[in-house]
């Protein structure tokens, strides 16, 4: 009798405590080429979220537990991504992170855009600060998706205007790209740009891809044509075979390109990189006080000054801490869609200028920062004695390109 | 006519540092059956001992040094891995020489990182070997091209000049009736592929200043080397020249060439039909110059399989 009154006032004390609800974990995965040939330029982006997480969990994380980083590596393989992905969705990952590879990410955007249509209330959010495709932002456009980096038109309208106020967009221009998409649209935005800067365009080539390996011809055609200033997307192993080849012959040409900080890029061109202009999200000079400080604090977390593409998932990780701080729920669940619906009108105040999120595409808009290559910069790259000399800091106003026409969002009900 | 006369020069060379690359694969195909795709390996590593070295004692003793021990490695290469897989087929030794290119690519990039490292040419290199029509040629390619012609007539006159050369080509041919003869064909074996990866290294020592020095180079050489083999055919010396000329001047020229199938059907009249349907016959030369090579080789498999200079079995 005793025992039984003991059990039952144990058993109706636990029912009537309130079980408090376990706060939930954001999760965010991180799905990216870690491994194969073109690993290299995945390495700024993890680095950057690595650091944009800590700074997340330095402030309190979200809904009071720290934010978690599931990194997986997909390889740089269609089917091996459809295997992270089903991974990370079944390890509760609600936030998906790519970048690099546009193909990859558009068919991440188009598995993220069924799964959420066929799992109401579990929608994941893609957050791709680093995949540049225009069509992820006109016809793939989504409410789910989340584009952070700059892509050629952007860049282009940055820096063509720039390289004329300081004289060095000449009257004739050569432009040279690689044969995909992203070099075709270098091309177009190449060829719109320069006639509104009043030049010419006095021969255009698209190249293969990272298989060339003779640039020579290339530098003789450019020779024959006359051309004073050579407008190039090149990035890898093409930037550094062009410039090298255009060192080797001689050839006094302006080179505006935007990829020249990728590591043993400069150390490998030498001196024959001096006075190329660069254009980038960010620049180590740029932002004064502010963007020293940042400079220091990125180099106590992770080892190194922020370069190459460092900055860019930085600051869109800082843009995505803006908008979890007005999305915490009270029952502390994680709300996809109020994640969402905040990111869609955060902003961020990064040493060089606004990042802000436009509502209509889900493109970013923020400041770039135009540099040239020169012995006297004040910080040296790639163990040279060259560096990224600060020109101009674009403000984003000037940066954005229009809102595409085959960009048709549909929202969800709120 | 300046632009002819550049790109003829820069194809010419850049067909010699890929014969030098080809000239080893060649030799070892045809005389052993073996497809070795390990040995655009062998060029990342001279590139990357010659890098290493030139560090340390100079760009001059880095050559020198380098394509040596890039030939111990190949010979022990031969005598600790493919021997042992010889009775098996030649299946087993394609997955072998498949598995080591991998590993030589990851080792690689342990020791010195995914990104280029900067080898870059010497000083004494840095200036004009000539002037041709007003510009200077780069003195650096034309060394380039002088080590390769070198090494073209060094391996030429050791083939047919010496004893050895006379007992290596006769078991290219026939190595069953040589070794009856009494001839020791695994030591001959040996040092053929030992020699091979000497020119590889050799050409990495001097194709990685020329070009770049990165991780990646090994996969995009395999491809050339290949296309090389095949279309001057298995075992000929002379053939791998022809072709690796052939392909440089090849790649060269394409670059200049901007036009299409369109521009051909124009003379026709037909161009407004031929870019409407698009797709291949608006397709410009210039966007697939670095294809042509693999085109090349797919024709030369159609109409002639044994290789311009080869001989069918």
């Amino acid at each position: 009798m005793k025992r039984c009154l003991l059990t039952s006032v144990m058993t109706m004390g636990l029912a009537v405590t309130p079980v408090f609800a376990h706060a939930e974990a954001l999760k965010i995965a991180f799905i990216e080429t870690m491994s194969g040939p073109t690993a290299q330029t995945s390495i700024p982006y993890l680095e950057g979220i690595r650091y944009g997480v800590k700074k997340i969990n330095d402030a309190g994380g979200f809904n009071g537990e720290p934010v978690v980083l599931m990194e997986y590596d997909n390889a740089g393989d269609a089917a091996t991504t459809t295997d992270r992905l089903r991974a990370a969705i079944s390890a509760g990952a609600r936030i998906i992170v790519q970048s690099t590879s546009s193909a990859i990410a558009a068919q991440i955007s188009d598995y993220i855009k069924r799964y959420n249509i066929r799992n109401k209330g579990k929608e994941l959010i893609f957050f791709n600060p680093g995949s540049e495709s225009h069509t992820l932002v006109a016809e793939k456009c989504n409410f789910w998706y989340f584009k952070f980096s700059s892509n050629p038109f952007i860049r282009d309208k940055a820096l063509v205007p720039t390289m004329k106020e300081r004289g060095a967009l000449g009257s004739a221009v050569y432009s040279i790209n690689q044969n995909y998409s992203y070099g075709q649209e270098y091309q177009k935005a190449q060829a719109d740009d320069v006639a509104r800067a009043g030049s010419k365009i006095v021969g255009a080539v698209l190249h293969d891809v990272s298989k060339i390996q003779d640039f020579s011809p290339y530098v003789a055609q450019i020779k024959e044509s006359g051309a004073d200033t050579v407008l190039s997307g090149d990035w890898g192993n093409d930037v550094i075979l062009l410039m090298r080849a255009i060192g080797a012959s001689g050839l006094k040409v302006t080179v505006g390109n935007c990829c020249l900080d990728t590591t043993g890029t400069l150390s490998t061109v030498g001196h024959a990189a001096i006075g190329a202009y660069l254009v980038k999200l960010y620049n180590l000079e740029a932002g004064g006080d502010k963007g020293k400080a940042f400079n220091e604090d990125f180099k106590s977390v992770i080892g190194h000054y922020p370069y190459n593409e460092e900055p860019t998932p930085v600051f869109a990780m800082m843009l995505l801490a803006n908008a979890l701080a007005s999305a915490q729920q009270p029952d502390h669940s994680v709300n996809v869609q109020a994640i969402a619906e905040a990111l869609e009108g955060a902003s961020y105040d990064s040493p060089i200028g606004r990042w802000s999120m436009r509502k209509e595409d889900h493109q970013a808009l923020f400041p770039l920062t135009v540099s040239m290559v020169s012995t006297d910069a004040a910080y040296k790259w790639d163990g040279t004695d060259m560096g990224f000399k600060l020109v101009k800091v674009v403000p984003p106003e000037q940066t954005a390109i229009p809102v595409a026409e085959e960009c048709k969002m549909e929202r969800p009900a709120p | 006519m300046e632009f002819l006369v550049v790109s003829a020069l820069n194809g010419l060379i850049y067909g010699l540092l890929l014969f030098m690359v080809a000239a080893g694969l060649t030799l070892v195909f045809g005389m052993m059956g073996i497809v070795n795709f390990a040995h655009a390996s062998f060029y990342m590593i001279g590139a990357y001992l010659a890098f290493t070295i030139s560090g340390i004692a100079g760009f001059w003793v880095g050559l020198l040094v380098a394509p040596l021990i890039v030939a111990v490695i190949g010979m022990g290469v031969e005598r600790f891995a493919l021997r042992r897989v010889y009775d098996h087929g030649p299946s087993q030794q394609l997955l072998l020489t498949f598995g080591l290119a991998f590993v030589c690519e990851e080792l690689i990039k342990t020791f010195y990182g995914n990104y280029p490292v900067a080898y870059l040419q010497p000083h004494s290199l840095d200036g004009s070997a000539f002037t041709v029509f007003g510009a200077s040629y780069p003195a650096y390619r034309f060394f380039v091209g002088v080590v390769a012609v070198l090494m073209f007539a060094t391996l030429y006159l050791l083939l047919h000049g010496t004893r050895i050369g006379i007992i290596v080509r006769a078991a290219v041919q026939r190595p069953a009736m040589v070794s009856a003869l009494g001839h020791n064909v695994s030591l001959a074996f040996l040092l053929v592929f030992g020699v091979g990866a000497w020119m590889a290294g050799m050409a990495g020592a001097v194709g990685g200043a020329l070009l770049t020095t990165s991780p990646t180079i090994a996969a995009q050489m395999t491809i050339l080397a290949f296309v090389v083999v095949v279309v001057g055919g298995l075992g000929s010396l002379n053939g791998a020249l022809l072709a690796s000329v052939i392909i440089g001047l090849l790649t060269s020229f394409s670059v200049g060439a901007n036009v299409s199938f369109a521009d051909f059907a124009a003379l026709f009249g037909q161009r407004a039909l031929a870019e409407q349907i698009g797709g291949l016959l608006s397709l410009r030369v210039n966007t697939i110059a670095g294809s042509l090579p693999v085109l090349l080789m797919l024709l030369v498999l159609l109409t002639r399989p044994a290789g311009l200079l080869g001989e069918r079995d």
